[in-house]
């Protein structure tokens, strides 16, 4: 008997063990699937309050939307460096308003971010919070977080494989990601569910959890559409189950690994119009 | 351990379960359930409202952008108690042309009605100005920019106090209460950027500076000159030719970063100088903006949440008011010194505050200045800002205090945005000044609140 569950005891880790690493190299396999080394596009970000309607979820109102020309670099030896710029667009009131984001995969190595407001008429230096606390602000108001948008670093977390099943028609993975213990005294999540595309290296829904362990945002992943040879999810819906808002963000248009100048991802584009508006004509011919 | 056939069996039903658990865990059973067993409340129809996601015209890039706005404002003190009661539009254009050729045009034109300060102080029903902040062309290159009109430039990193922002003058024709967008006027000026890496070097001569826009005559926010009805007073405006120019360069390094900048400048503020007697004896006082020249450094740091600001500047032969042995206005020509340290903290977006210290010293004597001039000068400026509602509703609280002259003012504003194209905003205002001899002392009475309406196209 004792042998037995001696074995027993043995299997299960064994097996839970080989799970977890199964776990980590599928989603490694996610992160190290090719986004583009560039991207531009356009995206909409709608935001609403929703209802149920049968089996539909609804806005209750009229939507806020922001519209935005978002430009991307990939950098380093691993590409996870990110430069980025964002021009909203619409709404009017906003328009002409730009950031400057330079993200490092480096651990602890902080955001550097600029602002261009046109009523300022200057380019300042903004922070966006401590790195070691979890960030509250959200998306250009949207129901998408910093943290959302922030790419993992695979150490970060622990992975379980649950299982297997098919979700919006394709053969999924479903994953368990926690948090280490560094990661979760900064992350407003405590653990996420991941569905992973099978074939397609690619999370089509995530169900994370507040840090008191309850289901507070699912997030969708749909239209995955193929842009330049890479497959991208031209609409991502955030619902917020908390406070019942759902966020849509969709590409408008959108161009990868298109030749961008490193002048680009600079403050410049910020300020200086002719160049800015000389280099987008020509990027965004791509589309 | 003494195995009988009962416990015996027990170890075979029990390895059997073991080995049917792993096989069904090895082979990761796929589950072709239309119902997920991890999500038992899934929604997979989010897309199909939205589906049709498309571009409708409205989302392709607009060159115009109007403001049609209403703005009111109530004195709690003094009188009359409408202050503002006016609509404005504005209209903020810009294109490319041939592919490397920028035109930015950005005007506004005001309808103040017969109670508003403005048209009261013409003495008409509706009074309408306008004014043009910005209409310039601009050429970019691979290195290199160059822009020619009516532009604004910004120096420095101080948001609060005029360190070395000396460039484009400042609306002060609403004392505190210009608009962001307002608070800054547009002069002629050829300027030019040189980009290297991730330094710049920005030129720019102005041959025609302007100065800062006084309140209009008898409008609520005018405080004329002491003993004005005693002088007459002949005004000396900067003339084409008379010519401004600075350059300034600015860079980034790790977290930080760096200007350094240098010019020649007329007083975008007026100064007043005795200029003799006329026949009638009479003193004649001249409303003047005299030259000066300025050398500068500002520098901003990140650090997690925090970020710091320096921002010095040394001011050569700067006009300052001063008063002459008969008690007339003169200007006089000092050193100073001018400091700022500020410091933004955000609350991982809770909540953002920022402090800003800022200091004069004037390296002279100053006993022909103005009486109430200190050697230094200094004052304390702090923001609170906090967003809810999605960033649809915004509270800011500003609270500035004079050191020397224990003054101070507050002000709590509220701004939502109604729609995505419609936007409200409510102000309260309120000012305390001990300092009998400050600027601020005449204008103690100005409490007021204030509301405003914006609509964009």
């Amino acid at each position: 008997m004792k042998q037995a569950y001696i074995l027993f005891i043995v299997l299960t880790v064994f097996i839970s063990s080989s799970h977890a690493n199964e776990a980590r190299d599928i989603i490694q396999k996610v992160l190290d699937r090719d986004d583009g080394t560039t991207e531009i596009g356009r995206v909409k970000l709608s935001t609403c309050a929703v209802i149920k309607k049968g089996n539909k979820i609804v806005c209750k109102s009229t939507p806020r939307i922001k519209i935005m020309d978002m430009i991307r670099k990939d950098y380093g030896p691993n590409e996870k460096d990110h430069k980025t710029v964002t021009i909203i667009m619409e709404p009017a009131g906003e328009k002409g308003i730009g950031f400057l984001q330079y993200d490092y995969e480096q651990k602890n190595k902080e955001t550097d971010q600029w602002l261009y407001l046109s009523a300022l008429g200057k380019v300042k230096r903004i922070v966006s919070g401590n790195e070691n606390e979890p960030k509250t602000g959200s998306f250009f108001g949207s129901e998408l977080s910093y943290e959302d948008m922030e790419k993992r670093h695979i150490d970060d977390y622990t992975y379980q494989l649950l299982g297997r099943e098919t979700y919006a028609k394709r053969p999924c993975f479903v994953i368990e990601t926690v948090p280490v213990k560094d990661r979760a005294a900064k992350s407003n999540y405590s653990k996420s569910l991941d569905w992973v595309d099978q074939e397609r290296n690619m999370i089509l829904k995530s169900i994370l959890f507040n840090r008191q362990g309850k289901k507070y945002k699912k997030i969708y992943f749909g239209k995955i559409k193929e842009v330049n040879s890479i497959l991208v999810p031209m609409q991502i819906a955030v619902l917020n189950l908390e406070t019942g808002r759902r966020t849509l963000l969709s590409y408008v248009n959108i161009a990868l690994n298109i030749n961008i100048d490193d002048a680009f991802l600079t403050q410049r584009t910020l300020t200086d119009g002719a160049f800015r508006e000389s280099r987008l004509k020509k990027y965004q011919a791509a589309y | 351990m003494i195995y009988t056939a009962d416990n015996h069996f027990f170890l075979r039903q029990f390895f059997f379960l073991i080995i049917c658990l792993t096989c069904l865990i090895i082979m990761n059973v796929s589950l072709s359930h239309s119902q997920s067993l991890f999500d038992t409340d899934d929604e997979d129809i989010l897309f199909e409202e939205e589906a049709a996601a498309t571009v409708s015209d409205s989302e392709q890039k607009k060159n115009s952008t109007f403001t049609l706005g209403y703005h009111f404002s109530h004195g709690t003190d003094g009188e009359p108690k409408i202050i503002d009661n006016s609509f404005y539009l504005r209209l903020e254009y810009e294109s490319l042309f041939f592919d490397s050729l920028f035109f930015k045009f950005d005007g506004k034109g005001n309808l103040h009605t017969k109670t508003d300060h403005r048209a009261d102080a013409k003495n008409k029903s509706v009074f309408f100005n306008g004014s043009v902040r910005e209409a310039f062309f601009q050429a970019g290159y691979e290195k290199f920019s160059l822009k020619i009109g009516n532009q604004i430039n910004i120096w420095g990193k101080a948001d609060t106090t005029t360190i070395t922002d000396v460039v484009s003058p400042r609306d002060n024709s609403q004392f505190i209460f210009t608009r962001l967008e307002d608070a800054r006027l547009g002069q002629l000026m050829v300027s030019s950027n040189i980009y290297i890496n991730d330094t710049t070097a920005s030129v720019f001569i102005s041959p025609l500076p302007e100065t800062d826009k006084e309140p209009d005559t008898n409008s609520r926010y005018d405080r004329p000159l002491a003993g004005s009805n005693l002088f007459s007073v002949k005004h000396d405006k900067p003339e084409f030719g008379d010519f401004e120019y600075g350059i300034k360069v600015d860079t980034s390094f790790s977290k930080t970063d760096f200007s350094v900048m240098a010019g020649r400048f007329y007083s975008n503020a007026a100064l007043y100088d005795h200029k003799g007697y006329y026949e009638n004896s009479k003193p004649v006082i001249e409303k003047t903006y005299p030259d000066y020249i300025m050398a500068g450094a500002a520098l901003e740091h990140a650090w997690q949440s925090f970020l710091f600001k320096l921002e010095l500047c040394f001011k050569n032969k700067l006009p300052l008011q001063g008063i002459d042995a008969d008690n007339l206005y003169v200007f006089e020509k000092k050193d100073v010194l001018d400091s700022a340290f500020g410091i933004e903290y955000n609350a991982n977006n809770k909540y953002q505050m920022s402090f800003e210290l800022s200091n004069r010293y004037i390296f002279s004597d100053i006993s022909r200045l103005l009486p109430g001039t200190d050697k230094n000068s200094s004052s304390f400026y702090t923001v609170f800002t906090k967003n809810f509602l999605n960033q649809t509703l915004n509270f800011e609280y500003i609270f500035y205090y004079h050191i020397q002259e224990q003054n101070q003012f507050h002000i709590f504003r509220l701004t939502y945005d109604l729609t995505d194209n419609a936007e409200i905003q409510a102000e309260y205002a309120c000012f305390n000044a001990k300092d009998e001899s400050s600027l601020m002392w005449l204008y103690r009475n100005e409490d007021r609140i204030s509301f405003e309406i914006k609509y964009f196209f």
